[in-house]
C-alpha cells in the first residue's frame, strides 16, 4: 500500500485522505498512519507555510496578516 | 507494617510522542523523580520510583520517539537502552484513540526479546470516538499483557500494577510469529536471504528477525554491528544482498503496518471513519461541480459583502456634507486658505474615501473569513487542482493564491512554499492578477459612485477578468519557467465542516479591517497633500501648476487608453499603492485646482461622488476600474516579488506585463463602455 500510494501521488494530482483511502481500498485512520511513516522516513513531507515567511507577524512590518489564513493540512514527495 | 524490598525492578516507559508516557511517569512516580542527561548526550533522561506492594520500581521514562529507527539521537538512545537489558520490563503506550498509527512503535518493537505490556491509554478518548475495543483480543494475539487505561486518571491504576506484576512473573515476551511471517511472505527471497545471515542467537535482546528488517531499511548503526559481528566471507555477501534491497523502508514499513491491521482485525468495532464523503461533499470536491459552486459561493459572497457596506458609506457621506460648513466657519473664523484648503479638499475627502472603503474591506473580510472558518476553503483549494496544473503550477500554489486575496506581498513571500525557482515566479506573476483587499475596497467604491445598484456586476466581471489574466499570463511566462515534470503530486487533509466561531471570526475580521483602514488613511492622505501641492501654482491658475501643464500634456496619449490625464495619474499611483489612487482623484477633481479657490470639477457639488460622477464619464470610470485593478499590485510587493525571484529581469517582465494588460483592458472596457452607456 505504501508503494502503491506513492504511485498514485506520482501521478501529480491532489488527493483528500478520503479518496485516496478510496482508490487504495482502506480507511482514513490506516491511511493517515502510512503517511506519518512516509514523512517519518522522508518519502513525504508536509508543506507548511508559517505565514510564508521565517519572521513571526508582531515584527513583520507588511502587515499582510498572511498568518491569519488557515491553510489544509498538505503533504508531498520529498524529492 | 510492610517492608520495602532494596533491589529496584525497572520499568522503562516506551511511546511516541503525546502517547501519554510523561503523564503515566508523573502519575507513578510523584515528586520521586530524578532529571538528567543520557550519558555523553544532550537528551534529556528522567527516572523516579514508586513503590507497590512492598517492591519498589525503579521508572525510566524515555524519550518520546516515533519507532526505533536510527533517525534521530532519541531514537538510537532509546533501542539501546531496551536491548541492553536495562529495563526488566518495558510499558508500551498506545493511543487508543488511534491505534492504527501509534502501535507502529509496538510493530517496531517486535523482535526485541523483553518482557513487554502493551498499554492502550487515552480509553476516554477512544470512547467518546464511539470505538470498542476488545483488549482481551488483542492480548491474545500478542502473548503479552495488554492494559485498557486513561493514564490522567490516577484512581484507577489498579489495573496496570497487576500487568506489571504479571509482567515481571511471567516475563512474556511479545508474539512476532505474524511479523515474521509478513516480511517472509511480502519480501520473499531477499528476507530470507538476510535473516540467514544475522547471526544466530540475535544482538544483545535483538532478535535475528528485527535485526534483519533493520538491516533492510538500511539502519546503518544496526548494519555496522551486525557486520561486525560476522565473518568476511558473510560480510561479503550481505553486501551482495543488500544491493538488490530497493525501498528497504517502504517493505519493512508494509509488512509492520500489515501486522497491526490483522491484530485490529476483529478487536476494534464502533463508529468507523468513511472513507467516503458527504453529498455535499462529493460535489465540493468534485472536479467538476467543484469550481462551479466555488465561484458562485465566492461571487454570492462578493456580492453579500456589499450589504455591511452601506452603513458605512452613509458614515462617510456625513463627512463629505461636512466639508462645506467647515469651510464656512473657517473661513468666518479667519482662518488662512492654505488651511482652510487642507482640511475641507484633503482631509475631509480623504476621510470620505476611507469610510466608504472600509465597509466593503469588511465585507469581504467576513465573507472569505466565514468560508474559511467553515472548512470550506480547504475544498476550494482541492477542486481547483487540476487548474492549476493546466496553468502549470503546482497544487500548493494554491496558498499563496489565497494569502494573495489578502495582500500581494504576503502572497510572493508566502511562494517559498514552492521549491522550484520557476514555479515560484510563475506563481508570483499569477498571483498579481489577483484583486487584493486594497483593490477589493476601492474597486467597489467607485463602482457604486458610477454604476449604483450595477456595481455588484462590476465587481463579478473585475473578478472574472483577473482569473483570465491568470490564464494568459500562465501562457506568457509558464513556457520559460516551468516543464510538465516538476508537478508533483499532494495530499490534503480536508478540515470537518463547523459552525463558524463567531467571536474569532469577527475579532479577526475587525483586526484586519482596522490595519486596513489605518494603512489606507495613510496613503491616501500623503498621496493627497502631495497632488494638492502640486496643483499649487504661484499666480492662483490651475492652468500654470505643474501637475496641470504635465497632465494636458500627456492627455492626447492617455485618452487612448479611455483615461483622461486625472485618472491617468491616478493609475500611475495605483502602481505604489492602490489606495493612492483615490487620494489623487480625491486631489485633482476637488482639491480647488489651486490652493487659493476651487476650479476644477464644478466645486459646487458639496459631495465628492457627485463630483466625480459630473466629472468623469461612466465609460472612463469603468476603464478606470480595470486599469487599476490590473496595474502593479504596489511597490511593497514589487520589492517582495525581487526579493523573491532574486530577478531584476523576471520582476521588471512581470511589472511590463502587468502595466500593459491593465492599459490594454482599459482601452477596450472604454470603447465597449462608449458603445453601452
Amino acid at each position: 500500500m505504501l508503494s502503491k500510494l506513492l504511485s498514485l501521488l506520482e501521478e501529480g494530482r491532489a488527493w483528500s485522505l478520503e479518496d485516496l483511502a478510496s482508490a487504495l481500498g482502506t480507511g482514513v485512520p490506516e491511511v493517515k498512519a502510512r503517511l506519518e511513516y512516509l514523512e517519518h522516513t522522508g518519502k513525504l513531507h508536509q508543506v507548511r507555510m508559517a505565514g510564508g515567511c521565517d519572521s513571526d507577524c508582531k515584527s513583520c512590518s507588511s502587515q499582510c496578516q498572511c498568518n491569519d489564513f488557515k491553510m489544509p493540512t498538505m503533504w508531498e514527495i520529498t524529492k | 507494617m510492610s517492608s520495602i524490598k532494596n533491589e529496584s525492578s525497572v520499568i522503562a516507559l516506551l511511546g511516541q510522542p503525546n502517547s501519554g508516557k510523561s503523564t503515566l511517569f508523573n502519575g507513578l512516580t510523584g515528586a520521586r523523580q530524578h532529571v538528567g542527561n543520557w550519558p555523553g548526550k544532550t537528551v534529556e533522561k528522567k527516572e523516579g520510583y514508586y513503590t507497590h506492594n512492598g517492591v519498589k520500581y525503579t521508572v525510566a521514562d524515555l524519550p518520546g520517539t516515533y519507532s526505533l529507527s536510527a533517525n534521530s539521537e532519541e531514537e538510537v538512545i532509546t533501542r539501546d537502552y531496551i536491548a541492553c537489558g536495562n529495563a526488566d520490563v518495558v510499558c508500551i503506550l498506545a493511543d487508543a484513540s488511534q491505534l492504527q498509527r501509534s502501535l507502529f512503535m509496538l510493530a517496531d518493537y517486535a523482535g526485541i526479546n523483553r518482557p513487554v505490556i502493551l498499554l492502550l491509554n487515552l480509553m476516554d478518548v477512544a470512547k467518546e470516538q464511539g470505538k470498542l475495543i476488545n483488549a482481551k483480543k488483542i492480548e491474545e494475539k500478542l502473548g503479552i499483557p495488554v492494559v485498557p487505561f486513561t493514564a490522567a486518571d490516577k484512581k484507577n491504576y489498579a489495573p496496570f500494577y497487576t500487568a506489571i506484576d504479571k509482567a515481571f512473573t511471567e516475563k512474556r515476551v511479545l508474539n512476532y510469529e505474524g511479523l515474521k511471517h509478513a516480511y517472509e511472505e511480502t519480501i520473499g527471497k531477499i528476507y530470507q536471504e538476510i535473516y540467514d545471515l544475522m547471526p544466530r542467537e540475535g544482538l544483545d535482546e535483538y532478535s535475528p528477525m528485527w535485526l534483519a528488517a533493520k538491516v533492510i531499511e538500511g539502519d546503518a548503526p544496526v548494519i555496522a554491528r551486525v557486520k561486525n559481528a560476522l565473518d568476511n566471507n558473510s560480510k561479503q555477501m550481505l553486501d551482495e544482498v543488500l544491493n538488490k534491497v530497493k525501498g528497504g523502508s517502504l517493505l519493512t514499513g508494509e509488512c509492520k503496518f500489515t501486522w497491526i491491521d490483522g491484530i485490529l482485525q476483529g478487536a476494534v468495532t464502533g463508529k468507523k471513519q468513511s472513507p467516503t464523503l458527504s453529498g455535499f461533499d462529493k460535489i465540493a470536491t468534485s472536479k467538476k461541480w467543484g469550481k462551479l459552486l466555488a465561484v458562485v459561493i465566492i461571487l454570492v459572497g462578493l456580492i453579500a459583502s456589499f450589504i455591511p457596506a452601506l452603513p458605512f458609506m452613509g458614515i462617510g457621506a456625513i463627512f463629505s456634507w461636512l466639508a462645506d460648513p467647515i469651510r464656512d466657519a473657517l473661513t468666518s473664523a479667519g482662518a488662512p486658505a492654505f488651511l482652510i484648503g487642507l482640511v475641507c479638499d484633503v482631509l475631509i475627502n480623504c476621510i470620505y474615501f476611507v469610510m466608504s472603503m472600509i465597509g466593503f474591506v469588511f465585507g469581504v473580510n467576513l465573507v472569505f473569513g466565514l468560508i474559511e472558518e467553515v472548512g470550506y476553503m480547504a475544498r476550494i483549494s482541492y477542486s481547483f487542482d487540476n487548474t492549476m496544473a493546466r496553468l502549470g503550477l503546482q497544487g500548493k500554489a494554491i496558498m499563496p493564491f489565497l494569502v494573495s486575496f489578502g495582500c500581494t506581498m504576503g502572497g510572493a513571500a508566502s511562494t517559498r512554499v514552492i521549491d522550484s525557482w520557476g514555479q515560484r515566479v510563475l506563481t508570483i506573476a499569477l498571483a498579481w492578477a489577483l484583486p487584493c483587499a486594497a483593490t477589493w475596497s476601492i474597486v467597489p467604491v467607485i463602482a457604486v459612485a458610477f454604476f449604483g445598484g450595477w456595481a455588484p456586476l462590476i465587481v463579478v466581471i473585475v473578478f472574472a477578468t483577473s482569473f483570465l489574466i491568470m490564464f494568459i499570463a500562465a501562457k506568457v511566462f509558464g513556457r520559460k519557467l516551468v516543464s510538465e515534470e516538476e508537478r508533483t503530486g499532494m495530499i490534503m487533509e480536508l478540515p470537518p465542516y463547523h459552525k463558524p466561531k463567531w467571536r474569532n471570526l469577527l475579532r479577526s475580521v475587525f483586526v484586519r479591517t482596522k490595519d486596513i483602514l489605518l494603512r489606507a488613511l495613510r496613503v491616501i492622505l500623503l498621496v493627497s497633500v502631495i497632488f494638492w501641492l502640486l496643483t499649487y501654482s504661484s499666480d492662483g491658475i490651475v492652468d500654470n501648476s505643474i501637475i496641470y501643464k504635465i497632465g494636458k500634456t500627456i492627455e492626447p496619449v492617455t485618452q487612448f487608453f479611455g483615461l483622461g490625464w486625472q485618472t491617468f495619474m491616478a493609475f500611475i499611483c495605483s502602481a505604489i499603492s492602490k489606495e493612492a489612487a483615490l487620494g489623487v482623484l480625491s486631489t485633482l477633481f476637488t482639491g480647488a485646482g489651486t490652493v487659493f479657490s476651487s476650479t476644477i470639477g464644478g466645486g459646487s457639488a458639496s459631495n465628492i461622488n457627485e463630483i466625480l460622477v459630473a466629472s468623469i464619464s461612466q465609460a472612463e470610470a469603468l476603464a478606470f476600474i480595470f486599469a487599476v485593478t490590473f496595474n502593479v499590485p504596489c511597490i511593497v510587493a514589487l520589492a517582495a516579488t525581487y526579493q523573491e525571484t532574486h530577478s531584476a529581469k523576471w520582476t521588471a517582465a512581470m511589472a511590463g506585463f502587468y502595466i500593459g494588460t491593465a492599459l490594454v483592458l482599459s482601452c477596450i472596457v472604454y470603447h465597449i463602455g462608449i458603445l453601452i452607456f
